[in-house]
């Protein structure tokens, strides 16, 4: 039985997918952030999963990682509030372009994706305990 | 039926790879075809080797990431497999639990 396996494989899905929630919920709270660490407003991060190999080296089991976390490169929003004092000479402060309705659409996404590794591991779980039962 | 067993066991691992990469860009599902895995394992060839490459990637419905995956599809596949594991699981204990009535002489 290669339960170990697909714990291993359902389990780094979980990893990823987790990642990825907080990623997203990176994004939504600093989707009025118009300043940041690097200058400029807040770019949103998406996050870009990869097959990998879990286990043994000679194991061909290929679970999935988050390989890497991009910068949207898109132009910034530009807003008119001359009052702000980041406002540039035309008046236009530049916003992050998160829009909060795809940020809660991906957040479902990943939040189902979540649910089906989940019951993945349930499934595996049962199967082993029943081989296990047949000692008895 | 152990061979069945090990087919069904290696079925399940590859449909949790399957549901573990479902966004993975580029990712194409597999699957055992049952009959061919089955005769593979009674040869005697590596189940799990000899499944891999008589798993194929059935490429439909692909979509602009390049990924083919129907996670509910997947997921059914996954309780289909756990189900006829069981059966066969079934079968094999109640013909270990005859070997021990006969062994036990009485």
């Amino acid at each position: 039985m290669s339960i170990e396996n697909i714990l291993g494989i359902a389990g780094s899905a979980l990893d990823a997918q987790s990642e990825r929630i907080s990623i997203i919920a990176q994004n939504m709270a600093n989707a009025s952030s118009v300043q940041s660490p690097d200058g400029g407003p807040y770019q949103r991060r998406i996050p870009v999963f990869e097959s990998t190999t879990v286990g043994d080296d000679s194991d061909q089991a290929s679970g999935v990682t988050l390989a890497a976390v991009l910068r949207d490169q898109s132009p910034p929003k530009q807003t008119y509030d001359p009052s702000n004092p980041l406002a540039d000479a035309r008046g236009m402060v530049q916003e992050p372009t998160v829009n909060p309705v795809f940020e809660m659409v991906d957040l479902m996404e990943a939040s189902r994706a979540y649910q089906a590794n989940l019951s993945v591991v349930e499934t595996a779980k049962n199967t082993a305990m029943r081989t296990i039962d047949i000692l008895k | 039926m152990q061979a069945a067993l090990e087919v069904r066991s290696v079925r399940s691992e590859l449909l949790a790879e399957n549901v573990a990469n479902a966004d993975t860009p580029g990712y194409l599902s597999r699957d055992l075809h049952f009959d061919d895995a089955l005769s593979s394992v009674l040869e005697g060839a590596q189940p799990n080797a000899q499944g891999l490459s008589d798993s194929e990637a059935v490429a439909q419905n692909v979509r602009a990431d390049g990924n083919n995956e129907d996670v509910n599809q997947q997921l059914a596949k996954v309780s289909e497999n756990a189900l006829k594991y069981a059966a066969t699981l079934k079968l094999y204990s109640d013909s270990t639990g005859r070997l021990k009535t006969a062994s036990s002489g009485s």
